[in-house]
């Protein structure tokens, strides 16, 4: 895939990504560190990039291998954003149809689309619902959680 | 960015604008949309299979129709192509040498920078790429920078060929394979000094570096005749048609005898005309491929389906569904195919094809593995499905029983009027009763229509599992669009025996 290399080549800010094993180059790694002026700051986050056998005509599964607290991330840890659902599928009926998957996309704009979530929560589809309440509501204790998650992650 | 280094910026940007926004490779028979963004065609003809829209700006199109060739784009990818075959390293090359050189005049207070840059002058226009990535090699390797430079000195301005022989084994071999330089004079090798116009003096020294350019020995892939390849005069002549040669006229496009065609003109193009057949054309020995035209596999019996397949000689296994997959897939890669400047063979499409089943074959079943699956994937089901499937089932058991009710309502109503339309003016209530309880009703040919007038009567009691049974078989036999979510409810419900044991408790208060 002509995308690994450009990502080997020229890895965008704050995250790397690469192929599990060379045998089998639908299975990705990836690594993310928390971006700046959020709670997130610090962390290096993991998280594992399943691709279906047709990407990019498909989105690829992103899944978070390390705990997350985040209004966007399930509770195990599969990500939910707009860039990642087909055009077909649409689970909370609200999302545009400019904001879908499209095989023009890539895994560096997935990445980066994931970075600027952990920055900036959508608390209106709500996939993990403790986490977008307290988002919203109690943010001062949203933010310490957060950053237990992420001293916890790191080993601390 | 892609492999290019940060000097050479210009290439970089040429190199992504030219490359598919969909597979990420340079263009392969580029197709462009009403909206003229331009894909590769197998790329943007599998997209279309998916959603009729511009993967880009979203714009929707009508069908693969629309597609038209970017032929002008072709050519600049096939150009451009053979400039990164080419030149991208002896560039790359070229750049560490100077940063080696530019170090070393640095670093050395004897001979100041004058004498080093002359040289790296002097090898900018370099006509052997593969003395450079030897001198190269030398700098990298960390010989004596004097060293390297002396080398560069000899390969960048010979005054004897004997120079670059001794310097070149692979220059060797080139000169080996020619008997005598005046043959050398001759070789279309003459094609690349054009470019080269500087050098045109040193002409013995230029041609081997030429040579090995476009030599197997010294690079991977051999440069593809370019269309801007100015031709050498005898092979001009070579092709210019004899006086018994057909031609077409410039004008009326007509075969015409090359001898004639000068008459033919002279009479506004009305005499000299040759008959179509007489002269066949050299695109008539070779039909073109016509491309085939979608299929709508809904009204195809699979045996028809399977003969389509045998035509073009393609396996005819499996079940329907693949069929039509493999089908479809041909037709995007046969169609694909004829869009390209030199289309494969059929065989090799078979291949191609072949070798998209297999791995769709393991596809399937790396996902069955897998922990993780596609958000496209298939229903089957695997045993975390079936632990959500039960506890979501038994989470809304209320809800469903209670649509599963209204739409069974619903149901009975409306066919219980139409029985009455029907029998109104010859039957009697009994009368339909009865037709209701023997099951054939002569308005509804569906045997579900009558069960489910059954499970309308039925007492508010009766064993959910039989309900829901007899309208999985409804749901599935005919489409109800407003009705997903019972069908889900009901597929739930058919699966899951827990909540079937469970269930009855909470529709009982309806």
């Amino acid at each position: 895939m002509a995308e690994y290399k450009e990502l080997t080549v020229n890895p965008p800010d704050g995250v790397t990504a690469g192929p599990v094993s060379e045998s089998n180059f639908f299975e990705w790694e990836a690594l993310i560190s928390g971006p700046d002026g959020t709670p997130y700051e610090g962390g290096i986050f993991s998280a594992v990039l399943t691709f279906p056998r047709d990407y990019p005509l498909s989105p690829p599964v992103m899944k978070f291998t390390c705990l997350m607290f985040h209004p966007n991330i399930y509770p195990d840890g599969t990500v939910c954003i707009s860039i990642l659902h087909a055009p077909g599928d649409d689970p909370n009926m609200y999302e545009h149809a400019s904001e879908r998957w499209s095989p023009v996309q890539s895994v560096e704009k997935i990445l980066l689309s994931v970075v600027s979530m952990l920055a900036e929560p959508n608390d209106e589809s709500g996939a993990h619902v403790d986490a977008s309440k307290m988002w919203r509501e109690d943010r001062a204790q949203f933010d310490e959680i957060v950053r237990q998650t992420v001293r916890k992650t790191l080993g601390l | 960015m892609g492999d290019w280094p940060h000097e050479l910026v210009p290439f970089a940007a040429m190199d992504e604008s030219l490359r598919c926004a969909i597979c990420k490779e340079l263009l392969s028979a580029a197709m462009a949309l009403p909206c003229v963004h331009s894909f590769c065609s197998l790329c943007i003809r599998r997209h279309f299979q998916r959603k009729l829209q511009c993967p880009s700006c979203r714009t929707p199109v009508q069908g693969v129709h629309v597609l038209k060739n970017n032929r002008l784009l072709d050519d600049l990818v096939a150009q451009f192509r053979a400039i990164r075959d080419h030149f991208r390293q002896p560039l790359i090359d070229l750049l560490a040498q100077r940063a080696a050189a530019a170090a070393a005049s640095a670093a050395s207070a004897t001979s100041p920078g004058a004498d080093g840059r002359k040289n790296l002058d002097g090898n900018l226009d370099d006509p052997n790429p593969l003395a450079s990535q030897g001198a190269d090699a030398d700098a990298a390797s960390g010989r004596p920078a004097v060293r390297s430079s002396k080398r560069r000195r000899t390969s960048a301005a010979p005054t004897h060929s004997q120079d670059a022989r001794l310097h070149d084994p692979a220059l060797d071999a080139d000169i080996a394979d020619n008997d005598s330089d005046s043959e050398f004079e001759d070789k279309p090798v003459k094609v690349l000094r054009p470019a080269r116009p500087r050098r045109q003096q040193h002409s013995r020294i230029d041609q081997p570096g030429a040579s090995s350019m476009i030599s197997p020995s010294s690079s991977s892939s051999p440069l593809p005749p370019g269309p801007a390849t100015p031709l050498s005069a005898d092979r001009m002549l070579e092709l210019q048609p004899q006086g018994d040669d057909a031609v077409d006229c410039p004008i009326c496009a007509k075969r015409v005898l090359a001898k004639r065609l000068n008459a033919h003109l002279d009479n506004q193009c009305r005499s000299d005309v040759l008959a179509v057949l007489a002269v066949p054309s050299q695109t008539d020995t070779q039909p073109r491929r016509q491309p085939k035209p979608s299929v709508a596999y809904s009204i195809l019996s699979d045996a028809k389906i399977r003969r389509k397949l045998e035509e073009d000689g393609l396996p005819t296994t499996g079940t329907r569904a693949a069929l039509i997959r493999r089908h479809t897939e041909w037709t995007t890669l046969f169609n694909a195919n004829l869009d390209s400047h030199a289309p494969r063979s059929d065989d090799a499409l078979r291949a191609a094809l072949a070798a998209w089943e297999r791995a769709q074959a393991e596809d399937t079943k790396a996902v069955q593995a897998s922990s993780f699956r596609p958000s496209t994937g298939s229903h089957d089901a695997t045993p975390e499905d079936t632990m959500l499937v039960q506890s979501h089932v038994a989470k809304y058991a209320e809800e469903f029983e209670m649509l599963i009710q209204q739409i069974r309502d619903r149901k009975a109503r409306r066919l219980r009027e139409q029985a009455e339309a029907a029998a109104a003016g010859q039957a009697s209530a009994s009368e339909l009763g009865a037709s209701m309880a023997t099951g054939p009703i002569a308005s509804t040919p569906d045997a579900d229509g009558a069960e489910l007038v059954g499970g309308g009567f039925q007492p508010e009691d009766a064993s959910l599992s039989s309900m829901a049974g007899g309208l999985a078989d409804d749901t599935s036999s005919r489409a109800l669009p407003c009705l997903d979510e019972l069908e889900l409810a009901n597929s739930l419900l058919a699966q899951s025996d827990v909540t079937n044991a469970a269930a009855p408790d909470l529709s009982g208060p309806e």
